[in-house]
Formats: structure tokens, sequence, C-alpha cells
């Protein structure tokens, strides 16, 4: 079943969506006013379909899932062609299009990954840039044994050790 | 299986197939017949205490050899590590290169091969450098201290004070060796878990066991080092870490 999050649509967009989703079979849609209180448990989507000012609030958390991640723009000016993109004039067919291309993003790519937490992710997109324990402690407000134990957490979970390791599997999971 | 002096070689290699290249670099080659390991041992003049210590070491993980100090000669470990170091840069690295070049090319599905093997090739280098350091350092310095004369490793440095670069230098040495086994760990995590895409399966195979092969080697190689060399170098040096 492929969930998705959709996020700061307004009433109606949400009604034209579970109308035309409702032709495609395993696709189970959710709606939220906003991101911030998704955000920790958005990972347990497999797509998303968000407003743009949304979308570029939290860039951090889209960017690297935008094969996953479908824009609202309220402007026929834009021209965007990944993350992809739809416009309010587009028609029912092109939508139902799209959200099919999420279907087999899904069953094509995704890889069942580890059940990584929203610290652990931070942290490990951290030691993937580059930094020291004591630098991702700093940065993420957090003491340096509390930056160990996600590390040693990543690692059970991964069965990856090294930081170059750690970065291999960021890059290849999109986390970075 | 505890390998002894009366064994037959060929029950250890039908035991553990891993032992091939090890007996390779003692000059052994395959065709052992029925002969125990003290008669192979006799006829190629090796010690067999030390033989048998290193077959031991690789085919049981807890084994840890008795009496150290009087069956390691010096010498002859640092001739079967150059042999071991050898082995992985002549034949082991390019093998797996080779096939992993292979797999990329006939693998045409969206994978993430390519990043894996950038990943590889880090290990590899860090492995090259870290025999390179044995050969062109290491183990000339070792050499030198056993058979009690200075060796200058940088001849600006008044006679004897190299030996006050021997812990850092030490310490970098031996944790270089167990940063690749660390990674070689990482690779076949990622080959095993993490691997996404569509690829050719028999190369991926292929790939995979060089890897796990390189592994295991490098996995054994390391216990003699730590327990073995790393002990005799601290002794010969009358280091105090």
């Amino acid at each position: 079943m492929l969930k998705i999050a959709l996020i700061g649509l307004s009433s109606l967009e949400n009604i034209a969506f579970r109308e035309i989703s409702a032709g495609l079979t395993s696709m189970n849609l959710e709606f939220f006013a906003g991101f911030e209180n998704l955000r920790p448990i958005a990972d347990k989507y497999n797509a998303y379909i968000v407003k743009s000012e949304l979308f570029l609030l939290n860039s951090d958390f889209f960017l690297p899932r935008k094969n996953q991640t479908i824009v609202i723009f309220n402007s026929l000016s834009h021209n965007c062609s990944t993350p992809l993109s739809i416009f309010h004039n587009t028609d029912q067919a092109e939508i139902e299009s799209m959200l099919a291309s999420l279907e087999n993003t899904k069953s094509d790519k995704e890889v069942p990954t580890a059940d990584l937490s929203v610290r652990e992710k931070e942290v490990l997109k951290e030691v993937a840039g580059g930094l020291t324990n004591k630098e991702i402690a700093e940065k993420l407000n957090i003491s340096v044994n509390t930056v160990i134990t996600h590390r040693k957490n990543l690692s059970g979970k991964l069965g990856i050790r090294s930081a170059s390791g750690l970065s291999l599997y960021a890059l290849m999971n999109g986390l970075i | 299986m505890l390998l002894t002096k009366d064994s037959r070689l060929s029950e250890g290699i039908f035991f553990d197939s891993s032992l091939i290249p090890v007996i390779y670099r003692f000059g052994i080659s395959l065709g052992v017949g029925d002969k125990s390991i003290e008669e192979l041992c006799e006829e190629k003049g090796l010690p067999t205490s030390f033989f048998l210590a290193i077959l031991n070491t690789f085919i049981n993980p807890t084994y840890s050899p008795e009496d150290v100090e009087n069956i390691f000669d010096t010498n002859i470990l640092l001739d079967y590590l150059e042999k071991t170091n050898d082995y992985y840069s002549r034949i082991q690295l390019p093998n797996i290169e080779r096939h992993f070049r292979l797999l990329i090319e006939r693998s045409d599905g969206d994978n993430n091969l390519e990043h894996i093997f950038s990943f590889f090739n880090e290990l590899k280098q860090e492995l090259e450098s870290s025999i390179n350091s044995d050969h062109s350092q290491w183990f000339p310095m070792i050499r030198h201290q056993v058979e009690d004369t200075i060796y200058v490793a940088n001849s600006s440095l008044p006679e004897g004070d190299y030996i006050n670069l021997l812990p850092d230098g030490l310490g970098n040495s031996f944790g270089a060796c167990n940063n690749v086994e660390e990674k070689l760990n990482d690779l076949a995590s990622i080959f095993v878990v993490h691997l996404k895409g569509e690829y050719d399966k028999n190369l991926c195979m292929a790939v995979v066991n060089a890897i796990f092969t390189l592994r295991k080697d490098i996995n054994q190689n390391n216990r003699i080092r730590n327990r073995i060399l790393l002990p005799a170098v601290i002794r010969l040096f009358g280091l105090n870490i």
C-alpha cells in the first residue's frame, strides 16, 4: 500500500485528489494542514503532495525525496521538471499519470531500509558531511555521548560502522 | 578443527578451502597427496610449529597460539606477511576490481553500483597505502632491529632517535589495517543488505564472493599482526606502549 501525505492543500484540492486517486489501486491518502506536526513521522509515508510554499520552507526534507514528491504550484508561469509538479489547470489524466508514477517509483526503486529515527537520520547526515562527533553534538545541541549512542544505533541497524560507509548509505538512500 | 603436526594437510584444506592461498604463500601447491604437515614442512624446509600456528589461526577464529616467543621467528613472520600483502595487492584487489568493473558494465538497471565502486576504491587505496608503509618503512625497520643494527629512517635525525617515532607511527600502521577490515565489513553489508536496482546476478555473486574471501583473509591476518607481530615489535624495541 502506497501511503501518501497531502500537505497544506485546500479542502477542495484534497477532495479532488481523493476522487482522482480512487481509480488507482493500493493508495492511501492522508491529509495534513501543515508540516511541523508531520515532520517527526513524515518518513512513514512513501510519497508527498505538498503546496509549493511548504515545499520551499521544508526543502531540507523534500529535496532528498524529490522522486517521491509532487509540488502544487498556484502559478501557471512556473516550469519545474524535478520534483514532479502540477498546476491548477492540469487535467485529470495528467494528475492520474503522476500519481501512477509515484506508485511505480515505490515498486521499482524503494529498498526496505532500516527504521531510522528522525534524530538518527540527522546524525547520519552530519556524519556523511564529514563532521566529528563533537561538531555534530554542537550543531544538533546534544551531548557527545548522545551522538555516540546514535552512531552505535545506526551501525547496529545498518550493519555499517565506518564514516565513509555511512556516507555511502546516506547517498544511496537520498539522505544527502 | 585443530590441526597437529600429524594431521594431513589435505584434511585441513577439505575443512576450510580458504587455506589454499595461505599454503601458496609458503610455496606449497595443490596436489599435497596424503602427506602429514610435518612431512611437508621437512620437504619444504619450513618450521612446523610456525606453519601450524598460521594454519590454525586461519581456520579457528578463537585460536591463539601459545609459546609465541619461541615459535615465531620474526624474519619468517615478516616474510609471510610480505607474501600476504603481495597476494592482496597483486591477486585479490585486482580480482575484485576486474569483476566489479564488469558488473557495472553489464548491469543496465537503476542501481548504486558506481557509488559502491567508489567506496571500494577508497578501501583499495587505504589497503595499498598500508602495504606500502609495511614494505618501505615498518618491515625494514623491524628487520634491522632484529639484526641488532641501527636503522636510520630519516638521515636528519640523530642516530637512535628514530625509535621515538615508533609509537604513533606503529599505532597508525596497525590502526590502518583495522580500518580496512572495518570498511570491508561495511562493503559486505552494503552488498548483502542495502543493494538495490537491477544488476547482473552472476557477476554480483563473483564480486561478493571475492569481497568475502578478502575480508576473511584480512580478518585472520590482522589477528596475526595484532597478537603476534605487535607484541614481538614491542619486545624488540623495548617499547612501553
